[in-house]
């Protein structure tokens, strides 16, 4: 698997429609669900894990939220990404808002392939342009090309 | 630059709750503070950076700080993965 699976227009929500954190966490859910058609039906389920997730600590920070779970029943990893251009009080570390979501749904069992994903979504948070650039995008386009063009190599 | 070995000692590893204490702590220090586990190295002040590390319950972790207050920062954080990050081992 390669971060490129993730690289779609359907992966991307350029416009999070949320007011709070379990709004966003309610927006990732319905995106990963429309998206991937092995956790359809499992909405719910997602939605509740992102939230207890979130509740033990939040993952925010530099302006990034990585709102991640195991999930059962599920054979690979799933994941989107959320843009909030005004940003979002997430708790994060730093007490900054957040703006940008990666969203990363992993099957209970075995693989490790979640750590890649983690691993390339840190390369590209690790980018001091990379928020701002998110939050000017105005078309998906822009938001995969970003994230093309910061992947580490 | 001071060093220490750690286990991770609680059941779960260093999952949620952990993690974001640790990160926490690691930010009250000047000290750049680093865990190495397997040859990848993370940035205990960055909590997307420890996530990365997958360390399970049983990994040992090496500390490395470096800085004005490496020590305290070193003591600091050993003892937070002997206390089992305060969970149920």
């Amino acid at each position: 698997m390669t971060h490129n699976d993730f690289l779609s227009a359907d992966a991307v929500i350029l416009d999070l429609d949320a007011a709070d954190r379990d709004q966003v966490l309610g927006a990732l859910a319905d995106a990963l669900v429309q998206r991937d058609p092995e956790l359809a039906g499992r909405r719910d389920d997602i939605y509740n894990g992102l939230v207890e997730r979130e509740a033990q600590g939040s993952t925010g920070q530099q302006g990034v939220g990585i709102p991640h779970i195991k999930l059962s029943g599920i054979s690979k990893v799933s994941m989107v990404v959320g843009i909030h251009k005004e940003g979002l009080d997430y708790d994060a570390l730093d007490g900054e808002p957040v703006h940008v979501f990666f969203s990363v749904i992993r099957p209970e069992e075995g693989t490790e392939d979640h750590l890649d994903v983690l691993r390339w979504i840190a390369g590209i948070a690790g980018h001091q342009d990379f928020v701002s650039f998110a939050r000017q995008a105005s078309e998906t386009g822009q938001v995969i090309d970003l994230l093309t063009e910061l992947s580490p190599a | 630059m001071s060093t220490a070995e750690v286990l991770v000692c609680n059941e779960a590893g260093l999952h949620a709750r952990p993690s974001h204490a640790l990160v926490k702590l690691a930010g009250e220090f000047d000290a750049k503070i680093r865990l190495c586990l397997d040859g990848r190295t993370a940035d205990a002040g960055s909590i997307l950076s420890v996530m990365t590390l997958g360390a399970a319950a049983g990994s040992k972790i090496r500390i490395e700080t470096e800085g004005t207050d490496a020590k305290t920062a070193l003591v600091a954080m050993v003892e937070l993965f002997q206390s089992g990050f305060d969970e149920a081992t």
